[in-house]
Parts: C-alpha cells; sequence; structure tokens
C-alpha cells in the first residue's frame, strides 16, 4: 500500500481547511468529510495443496491462520440431491444420526470425547452435500481424525437414535408448515424445478414416518465413500503430517459413491402465473416471485451479483427501500440468485400485510421491469459494487471460512479464479452489465409468483393479474371455488358421541413432572359441563365450559393465576350473542367487554379437544376447528390433521392411537388420541418446546 | 387439547435468560486465560492516546477497536446507568457526522460495527475491509474529539436504554435476582459503590440525567488519555502512525480521571436475602462469594473451578442435581472476575416442588466435597482444554485479537499479558483448584440469594 501518500493526500486537505478556517488562526485544520479510500491492498488469497489418497479421496490442506486451529470437513455428493421423491427427509436425518453411535463409542461417548478436548463434530445435509465435520485445536488434531473416522467407517444408526432423530425432524417439520415463509419456499421449489426434481420435492410428515434405519444403512452406504468425495482440512497443519493422519485413519476406507441420478430437466417458463397456497385466516401474505436462473459456471455471474444487491439484496437495496421504507407494505423484501451445483433460481421475496399482495406483486414486478431497461444510477451502482468487494475480505478471516469458499467453488468445478478474483471481477462490472444481466436473466413475462395467504381475501384480485392455480398448506391443489367461497363453518360435531368422565394428567417439562392437568366431564340438562384444571409451576387455570350436545357453545368461565397475573373470564352465549368479559392485566389490554354474534360454528377454547374426540378420523383426514381466544378477541383456526398410527404408553396404560398433528394456535402441537371412540387425548407434545402431558388415570368407560 | 397456561408457554425464555448467565463466565475468559502470541508496537501520542498495533501480513481485513477506562464502576451516585447511556449517546453525531450515520458508513464500506459496555470499560469496534481503516479510525476520532449531543436525543436515548432494562431486567425472570447477586448485596455499597450498582442502572436515575451531565462525562472520560486505540490486521505501521497521528493527534488532552475506590468490598458478608419475583415461576438459588480481580495469582484456579463444577452437561452440579437428583432444572458456577474484587457465582434453579432449601444444601455439599476431597486431574484437564480452545478460537479474527490485546493491557496492564495469561491457567494444578476453594468458597464470604416466585416487587436496585 502507498500509505504516505495517502498521508500526504490528508495533511494537503487539512492545509486547505486550515486555510479556509485562517482568520482567527485558532482552530486546528482536521478532515469534515468522511476520507476516501486508501490505495488497495493487494490481497493474496491463500494457497492450498491438493493430493489424493489411494482409496480415491480428494484431500485439499489449507495452511492457513495465526492461531493453533484445524478443522476437518469432509464433503459427500448426495446431500437432498441424493434423495428419491419419496425418501425426502432421508439425507437430514442419515446425517443427524451418523454420529450418534458407532461400534466402539456410544452417542454419550462421542461427545464426551470432542467435549473433553474442547471440540466439536457434527454432520448436516445440504442440497447437494452430505457434510461431516470436526474442529480442534491443532494440538488434538488426532482426536479429529479418530473420531472421524470411527463416524465415517462405523455409525451403526442404533434403533432408538434414530427414533429420537425422527421426532425432532417431525416437530421441526410441523414448526415449519405452521409458518407462511417456509410454505412460500417449498411451493416456490416445487412449481419452479417440479415435484419430481431434487431442488423441488421437500421432505413432509408422511416421507420422514416412512423412513426406517435401514433406509439411513442403505444411504450411507451409497454416500459415504471415499471416491468422489472432498476433504478439507484447513488450519495451522502440515501437509505431510496431514497426509501421514490421512493414510492411518482413513486410508483403510474404502468404496465409491453412487452416481447421483441425472435429475430431471426442469422446464422454463413461458407465462407468468400465480400459486397461491391457501392459508385461511393468515395475517401476513408471503409474495415469492421467480424462476430458474444460472449454472454454476455462467460468466454473467459476477454482474449479477451487482444487479441483485442493486435490486434486492440488502437494506439499502430497491425492493426493501421502496417497499417498506416508502410504501410500509412489508417486514422485509430481499430478492437472491442461488448457485448450487445443478441449476439455480433467481427469486424475490416480501412479507406483507394481506390487503397489500397483488400490489405488493405488481410493484415486484415494476422494479424487475426498471432494473432491465433503466441503467442503474452510478452512486448505486458504486455502492453496491463497494459493498460486494469490500465485504470480501471479512468472509476470509479464519481458516474455516477460506476452506469453505474454497471447498464450494471447487465443488461447483468453478476455477478458482472465482473465487481469488472475485472483488476485481466485481468492480469490472458496468452500468450496461448490470441493465444486460437484468434483461437476460430476470423475466417478468415468465415468474413463477408464490403468494401464501388467505385465498378468500386475495382470490379475486390475483385473478386480475394473472391466471391463479390455488394449493392447500401440504401442497394438493384446491377447486378454485372452494377457495374463494370462504370459510366452510359450521362443522357439525355429534356431542352424543361423548362421554362422562374424568381424566388427569401429569405435565412433563424436559421430561421431569412438573404439574397436572384434571379433567371432568359430566351431562348437566342435556347439555355438557366440563371442567378442567391445570396446575403447573406455581400457576393455575381453571376452565368451566357448558355446550350443547349439538356443540353450540353456551357458557364459558376461565381463571388464570400465575404469580401476580390474573385472567378472569365469564361469557355467555344468548340468542347467538356473546355476552360478557375478560379481566386481562394492564398490558394485555385490561378488561375486554363482549357484547357481539359469535359466529356460527366457532367453538369456545377447550371445546375443540372434544370436537376431535367425536370426529371421524383416519389416516390422511383434516380437521379444521375455529375456536375464540378469550385474551385476545380473535377467532383462532386449528387445522388438525391424521398423520398416522401409534401405539403410546403412558402411566395410565398402553393405547393405540391416532397421531394428530394441530397448526395454527400459538405453539404447533402433537396429539395422540385414543383410536376407539370417543377419541381421549393420550398424550399432548409441543414442537419446539420441552413440555408434554401424559394421561396417568382414567375414568372413562 | 389442553391449553397450557402462559408460565409453560414462557419456559424456553427461562431457559434462554439462564443461558445468558453462564455466557457472561466465557466472556471473562479471554481477560484471564489468554493464548497464542500477537505481536504488537505500542506508543502514546503527545496527548496520551495509547496506540496499540498489530499489523499482520496474513489477514485480510483491519480491526479498528478503541476502549475507553469508564465502565458502570466510574459512576457516582445518583447517576447509575450514565456510562450506558454515554455508549448510546456516542452514535447520536458529532461534529461532521449525522445520527446514525457511523454505523452506515461502516456498512456500505463492506464493514461491520458496534460497541459495548461493563463495569469496567467500554469499547467501540469496527472491522473493515483494509482500505477503509482510514474511515474507521476518522469517524472514531469525530466522536472522540467533538461529540454533538441534543436534548432531544439525550432523551430518546434515555428512554430507548430503560426500555433495554425493562426487557432484560424488569420482565426477565430472575433479573432482579442477578441484579442482586452481581451487585448490590454481593458488594458493600458502602464502601464500593463502585461494583455494588449494576451497569444498566436505575430508572429514576436515567430520568435525573441533564444535557450537563453528558457534557461534564464527556469531558472527564472521553479524553485521549483515558483510551486506548487498538488496530489489527492488514496494515503496514507506518501509514497507520500517520493516519493516527491525523486525526487523533490534536484532540485536546484532558486531565486523568479520579480513582476509583472500593475498599473492603466484602466486609458486610455474609449476606442471606430473599428476593420476591413475580417472573421467576421457580424457586433459586443465586451465591456470590466474594473473590479477586483478574490479574490476581489465583483467578485462573477459580475460573478451572467454576467449569469444575458448573460449566456443560459432565459438570459436577449438573451431575449431582440434574441429572442425579433432579432437584434443579439447570445449575450453573463460574467466576467472573473484574478490574477491581470480584466473584465466583453458583446458580440453580429449583425443579417443580423443591424448595430453594433443599438446593442450598445440595449446593453446599458439592461445595464442601471440592474443600474436603478436591477435584479429579481429568476435570482440570477438561476444564483446562475448554478454556484454552474458547481463548484460541477467539483469537482466530481480527475482531477478537484487538479484543484481546486491550483485555490484556487493561486489566493486567500489559498487551504482553495475552503470552503470560495462558500459561497461567495451563499450570493450575488440582491442588491449586482445592486451596481457592477454601481460600473463597467459606460460608463467611457469601450472599445468598433466594428467588422465590411471587406476587411482591423485588428489592429495587440502588
Amino acid at each position: 500500500m502507498n500509505g504516505s501518500s495517502v498521508a500526504r493526500a490528508v495533511s494537503f486537505a487539512a492545509l486547505l481547511l486550515g486555510l479556509a478556517l485562517g482568520p482567527d488562526g485558532a482552530l486546528e485544520a482536521q478532515q469534515t468529510e468522511p476520507p476516501e479510500p486508501l490505495r488497495e491492498r493487494l490481497l493474496a488469497f491463500p494457497e492450498h495443496e491438493e493430493f489424493t489418497l489411494d482409496n480415491g479421496l480428494r484431500v485439499i490442506v489449507l495452511s492457513y491462520g495465526g492461531q493453533p486451529v484445524m478443522s476437518a470437513r469432509l464433503y459427500l455428493p448426495g446431500g437432498r440431491a441424493g434423495e428419491a421423491a419419496g425418501q425426502a427427509g432421508l439425507a437430514s436425518l442419515t446425517a443427524d444420526v451418523i454420529t450418534r453411535g458407532t461400534t466402539t463409542r456410544t452417542a454419550e461417548e462421542i461427545a464426551e470425547t470432542i467435549e473433553g478436548v474442547g471440540g466439536s463434530l457434527s454432520a448436516s445435509a445440504g442440497q447437494d452435500f452430505l457434510t461431516i465435520s470436526a474442529t480442534t485445536l491443532t494440538e488434538h488434531r488426532s482426536t479429529a481424525f479418530e473420531l472421524l473416522e470411527d463416524v465415517v467407517e462405523h455409525a451403526v444408526f442404533p434403533e432408538e437414535e434414530v427414533e429420537l432423530a425422527r421426532r425432532q425432524t417431525l416437530s421441526g417439520l410441523q414448526a415449519e408448515l405452521g409458518q407462511p415463509q417456509s410454505l412460500a419456499s417449498r411451493r416456490f421449489a416445487a412449481i419452479v424445478f417440479g415435484e419430481d426434481h431434487p431442488y423441488g420435492f421437500r421432505a413432509t410428515p408422511e416421507t420422514v414416518q416412512a423412513l426406517g434405519r435401514d433406509d439411513l444403512v442403505e444411504f450411507r452406504d451409497r454416500t459415504v465413500r471415499p471416491e468422489g468425495a472432498l476433504l478439507v482440512v484447513a488450519g495451522r497443519v502440515e501437509r505431510e503430517e496431514i497426509e501421514t493422519l490421512l493414510r492411518r485413519h482413513l486410508g483403510e476406507w474404502t468404496g465409491a459413491g453412487t452416481p447421483l441420478p441425472e435429475p430431471p430437466q426442469p422446464e422454463e417458463r413461458d407465462e407468468t402465473r400465480i400459486y397461491l397456497v391457501h392459508r385461511p385466516g393468515s395475517a401476513q401474505s408471503v409474495v415469492s416471485l421467480g424462476h430458474l436462473g444460472i449454472e454454476p459456471g455462467n460468466p454473467d455471474y459476477f454482474a449479477l451479483q451487482v444487479t441483485n444487491r442493486v435490486l434486492g439484496g440488502g437494506s439499502d437495496a430497491r425492493l426493501f427501500q421502496i417497499l417498506r421504507e416508502e410504501k410500509g407494505w412489508t417486514y422485509g423484501a430481499y430478492s437472491q440468485f442461488t448457485r448450487p451445483a445443478g441449476r439455480g433460481h433467481f427469486m424475490a421475496q416480501a412479507e406483507v400485510r394481506p390487503e397489500v399482495t397483488d400490489s405488493t406483486v405488481v410493484e415486484i414486478l415494476d422494479q424487475i421491469r426498471r432494473i432491465r431497461e433503466e441503467p442503474v444510477p452510478a452512486e448505486e451502482l458504486e455502492g453496491a459494487k463497494s459493498f460486494l468487494a469490500g465485504s470480501f475480505p471479512l468472509r476470509l478471516e479464519t481458516a474455516d471460512q477460506v476452506a469453505g469458499q474454497l471447498a464450494s467453488t471447487l465443488l461447483l468445478g468453478l476455477p478458482l479464479e472465482h473465487l481469488t478474483e472475485y472483488p476485481e471481477r466485481i468492480r469490472e462490472v458496468d452500468a450496461e452489465d448490470v441493465r444486460r444481466a437484468a434483461a437476460r436473466y430476470i423475466d417478468p413475462e415468465g415468474a413463477a409468483v408464490i403468494v401464501v395467504g388467505d385465498g378468500a381475501q386475495l382470490g379475486d384480485r390475483l385473478e386480475a393479474l394473472a391466471p391463479v392455480e390455488y394449493f392447500d398448506v401440504r401442497g394438493a391443489p384446491l377447486a378454485r371455488e372452494e377457495v374463494l367461497a370462504g370459510e366452510e363453518v359450521g362443522s357439525s360435531w355429534d356431542g352424543e358421541r361423548l362421554e362422562e368422565g374424568e381424566r388427569r394428567y401429569e405435565v412433563y417439562v424436559q421430561g421431569e413432572p412438573m404439574g397436572t392437568a384434571e379433567y371432568a366431564l359430566e351431562r348437566r340438562d342435556g347439555d355438557w359441563l366440563s371442567r378442567v384444571l391445570i396446575s403447573s409451576m406455581g400457576s393455575t387455570q381453571e376452565t368451566v365450559l357448558r355446550f350443547s350436545s349439538d356443540f353450540v357453545p353456551k357458557a364459558v368461565t376461565q381463571e388464570v393465576s400465575q404469580g401476580p397475573m390474573q385472567i378472569a373470564a365469564d361469557l355467555v352465549v344468548e340468542d347467538g350473542r356473546l355476552l360478557g368479559s375478560v379481566d386481562l392485566p394492564e398490558d394485555l389490554g385490561g378488561r375486554r367487554e363482549y357484547d357481539q354474534e359469535l359466529p356460527a360454528g366457532t367453538l369456545f377454547p377447550g371445546m375443540e379437544e372434544y370436537a376431535l374426540a367425536v370426529a371421524d378420523l383416519k389416516e390422511g383426514v383434516d380437521l379444521l376447528v375455529t375456536y375464540l381466544d378469550l385474551t385476545r378477541g380473535e377467532t383462532v383456526r386449528l387445522e388438525a390433521r391424521v398423520v398416522g398410527e401409534e401405539e403410546v404408553t403412558v402411566p395410565a396404560g398402553t393405547f393405540d392411537t391416532w397421531r394428530v398433528e394441530v397448526s395454527g394456535g400459538d405453539t404447533p402441537l402433537t396429539l395422540f388420541l385414543r383410536k376407539s371412540p370417543p377419541h381421549l387425548l393420550i398424550r399432548q407434545e409441543f414442537t419446539g418446546q420441552p413440555v408434554r402431558f401424559d394421561l396417568i388415570a382414567l375414568t372413562h368407560p | 387439547m389442553p391449553h397450557p397456561p402462559p408460565v409453560l408457554r414462557a419456559l424456553s425464555g427461562l431457559l434462554v435468560g439462564f443461558l445468558t448467565v453462564s455466557s457472561q463466565a466465557l466472556a471473562q475468559a479471554p481477560a484471564e486465560a489468554a493464548a497464542g502470541d500477537i505481536p504488537f508496537e505500542e506508543y502514546r501520542l503527545d496527548n496520551g492516546l495509547h496506540v496499540i498495533l498489530a499489523p499482520d501480513e496474513e489477514s485480510t481485513s483491519v480491526a479498528v477497536n478503541l476502549w475507553y477506562d469508564v465502565g458502570s464502576r466510574h459512576e457516582r451516585p445518583g447517576r447509575s446507568g450514565f456510562a450506558h447511556l454515554f455508549e448510546h449517546l456516542m452514535f447520536q453525531g458529532s461534529e461532521n457526522i449525522g445520527p446514525g450515520e457511523h454505523p452506515q458508513l461502516i456498512e456500505r464500506a463492506g464493514g461491520t460495527s458496534n460497541a459495548s459496555i461493563t463495569e469496567d470499560r467500554t469499547n467501540y469496534f469496527q472491522t473493515v475491509p483494509p482500505e477503509r481503516m482510514n474511515l474507521a479510525l476518522w469517524l472514531e476520532s469525530e466522536r472522540m474529539r467533538a461529540l454533538r449531543i441534543t436534548e432531544e436525543n439525550m432523551r430518546r436515548e434515555v428512554e430507548v436504554v430503560k426500555e433495554e432494562r425493562r426487557l432484560r431486567i424488569d420482565n426477565s425472570p430472575y433479573g432482579t435476582t442477578q441484579l442482586a447477586a452481581g451487585y448490590y448485596a454481593a458488594y458493600d455499597s458502602a464502601s464500593c459503590f463502585a461494583y455494588a450498582h449494576s451497569v444498566i442502572g436505575s430508572v429514576e436515575d436515567l430520568d435525573a440525567a441533564e444535557l450537563s451531565d453528558v457534557q461534564d462525562f464527556f469531558d472527564l472520560y472521553y479524553v485521549p488519555g483515558n483510551a486506548t486505540l487498538t488496530v489489527v490486521g492488514a496494515f503496514d505501521e507506518t501509514p497507520a502512525r500517520e493516519l493516527i497521528e491525523d486525526y487523533f493527534g490534536s484532540i485536546p488532552a484532558g486531565d486523568a480521571p479520579p480513582d476509583v475506590s472500593c475498599e473492603e468490598p466484602f466486609s458486610h458478608l455474609p449476606v442471606d436475602q430473599t428476593i420476591q419475583d413475580s417472573n421467576a415461576t421457580l424457586p433459586a438459588i443465586f451465591l456470590s462469594y466474594g473473590t479477586v480481580e483478574t490479574a490476581h495469582a489465583d483467578a485462573p484456579a477459580l475460573s478451572v473451578l467454576g467449569r469444575i463444577l458448573g460449566e456443560g452437561q459432565s459438570s459436577r452440579l449438573h451431575q449431582r442435581l440434574v441429572r442425579g437428583e433432579q432437584v434443579a432444572v439447570q445449575t450453573a458456577a463460574f467466576s467472573s472476575t473484574r478490574r477491581g474484587p470480584g466473584l465466583f457465582q453458583v446458580i440453580a434453579i429449583a425443579n417443580q416442588g423443591v424448595e430453594a432449601e433443599a438446593l442450598l444444601v445440595l449446593l453446599d455439599e458439592e461445595i464442601e466435597r471440592v474443600l474436603e476431597e478436591g477435584v479429579e486431574t481429568h476435570e482440570v484437564e477438561r476444564a483446562q482444554n475448554q478454556l484454552r480452545s474458547s481463548v484460541i478460537r477467539s483469537r482466530q479474527t481480527v475482531m477478537g485479537r484487538a479484543e484481546a490485546l486491550q483485555s490484556a493491557n487493561h486489566f493486567h496492564g500489559t498487551p504482553t499479558a495475552i503470552l503470560t495469561a495462558v500459561e497461567r491457567v495451563a499450570r493450575v494444578s488440582p491442588e491449586d483448584v482445592q486451596r481457592v476453594a477454601r481460600e473463597y468458597l467459606g460460608p463467611d464470604n457469601r450472599a445468598i440469594l433466594r428467588t422465590e416466585p411471587g406476587s411482591a416487587t423485588g428489592e429495587e436496585d440502588r
């Protein structure tokens, strides 16, 4: 760097300012504007060495970084791309379990060994690769390679670990299916790549439920093989020594991975079409708009990086500035070009209020047309380029970061210059390059527009823009009329199927008993009277419900007490009107008076459980239940889906149950309902929270 | 299906909140157990600014990191929380820079920036690509030279800080107990107000802030002689020196701030208090033992002891109270040293239906066991490995190295302590651990705080 000339330039500026301020001579001359960038420093991209073991394992050694740390990361072709459509979720489940037990170590022993040296060991499944990584201080490198060897060659996939991982995966999936964002990205992938393309299908509760230990072992056998794999060892390490260690630990490892099946050719689009994922009552819409993108080696990649940064690559980009800052429609709006091993995609996305959903689609398309037609003004272009080029060195700080960049470049089959010359290539991009790249790779006339939101509210307005296809949240096509007709309320439930009786549940938090829930249901003058008392961790909640035998709510009282917080509700229904009040703490809005119509089919909270108890359950059945949330004064629509059968053992005994997944409320739930009617609750789990209710006693017939 | 009461929904929040407690212990580690060499140069400008430069050919970016020797311990009674408020105000613009513009300019250059505060220091930091080192230096010099605060933006930041307090303390389970255990019950406020009040301060004091206080505080503490500028990464020393001289050299020196007094901070111990906490749903025990400053010879053994007792699944408290007897949902222990006298903290949150008293009995048994029987060699080694690994790992980035140099300088009096501190941890023997446990973990040297879930408000932070 020619630092002294910079310093001179600064002094010179200071001198001029000094003169300008001169007359009283008292002020010190100083820089009053942000200084211009210094001369660029030549960034020599770190060198690496490469060799191949006899078993075909390709090895990169990157001696880099001043601190004595090292990481070994094994990339195995066949992440999600190695799954068959019916096996979606297999790669990820295999990764979860592969570090949980080998022929010589239990899951706990593996964890203790790596924690004992302050290191980490993990595996994960990406779009194209399964990755297994070990990280330690350089002095503990042999522990890292020992564990890597053990996991790669001797993983046993213990049945109980498979089950544990499956439960965690199912919980995660269930939460995912409740989020409009993930619904949008799932549908986007399915539409743009096709449901038979590995980039197009995603794990569902059904595919995950169907996977067994044998599938994991089979996936491991065809994926975790040295031939075709890449191992990157990075940090303060020496090539010779690493080579010796690798021959010792991975030299005996043999076999070639099974070549990935050639994915079907995704279809190019020639019209803009809207795909609406109907999420009844959705308080927010997600718009994901895009189409197929570029292949990894595309030379216009750099121009597209700049294009994307201008269009939607950050909080100072156009989409964010216009949709959020100017119009206030959205919480966030971004765009991206992906670059996986196969064909990538372009996508612009925004989360918006339902009433501006159609305007958002129009605005995004307008912004795409603008960047295709008008040259980007110089200042905007410079800003985008200086961010991209400037942040590049910050992404190369640690050996691990460099190794990651290196690996993804090599795995995509790109020349190394794509990585090492990134800042220069970015700086070369001019306004015409951006306009040309945008015109070539972003197409407002051939976009798939995924909208997740309330179809009854949005359908007509979106149909004015483009043809619309309708789907439910699980991806099944819906008839237009069905969606536009709106709420199909007033599902009828037959109360005669209920039975008097008492039930008692234990509340478990992190597996420890932490409270109880008591239920009593009795006949009272032709109605049903239900009492539920939940007490746990110092708080209590008592709900008394009265409803007719055809499930018309009549009265509810509820008292919640948690520390100083008290909630009391006392409501009755007279002539279809809801009357009464709910006392809430001040910060939840204080007292709320009710005198309003109760829409037909809306239940009181707590009744939904009885509705499920009398429903006709069988696998694949979807049920919709609407109830009134007393603290918010809003109706909540729960969607319950019977996903399978499961034998469940709880303190009250062993039961054949339906596994029912419930979404739409505060927290996604999994219910286990007795198969024989009435379908009483045997177990309840809260997705993502260590809380569970188990039946401990039952006096129902 | 049961709609669980809010307490259950809030549980994950509780767990997260608790994790934050033990991460404080981690954050403390670099100050105590440095490892890995970082070659550097240090010098002072004529106005007293202490400069540490660590140019490094292998780096790809530059950290510009400024520590002011001011933290909550410098606050006077009636002005608690002021140092933290000031950290916020440093983003409100200066002579040539508008409010909020500083981080914006850094981001546009491809860099990142932020600031933080503890009892002992306030830091301001940015990582930038090499050619924008001058921007970061200039921006820091701008606010050191001519911070510009108006009544309006001061009031707004007072509200922001009060909101932060509401979120982190007043509405957070065990927040009030943490304040007692970390500050006002653990330290004698008559003899050591410096550490007997919290960083976040009291709402009354924040409301009492006046614009003239801001200027006074700035004039007293935000002067070159009270700051250390550390630059680490991809730059050449000579031009960096010239830039620093150009930007900072003409800032007036200012006077040396007064010393902080903290005499006999633990003479009031033992203390035994019960705190009613409306946010907490389970009883808890917080123990705070009076210990030593970071530079003290016993500090490394104390931090090893903390890990053995209360860090991770294999720690003694977890094995006994959480897994074995199942009386606690969570446990933690850690050494929290500082510039002045520090604390050794032990925490346990009871399982449903377990009284705080029962936890205390078991905690005392485990502590007694260390005093009587000592600890195992493999426990010491595991703790040493983990401490070493986390320290070394943190030094992979230019920012991590800048913080390590600052920390060594601030807590041990010289940046060279990065070389010696690592050996201090490595030298800790099982006997050392037992000895410091006997020295500091006696019943007369502690504050016992019992959290009782309930309606009354907690004792006010003074």
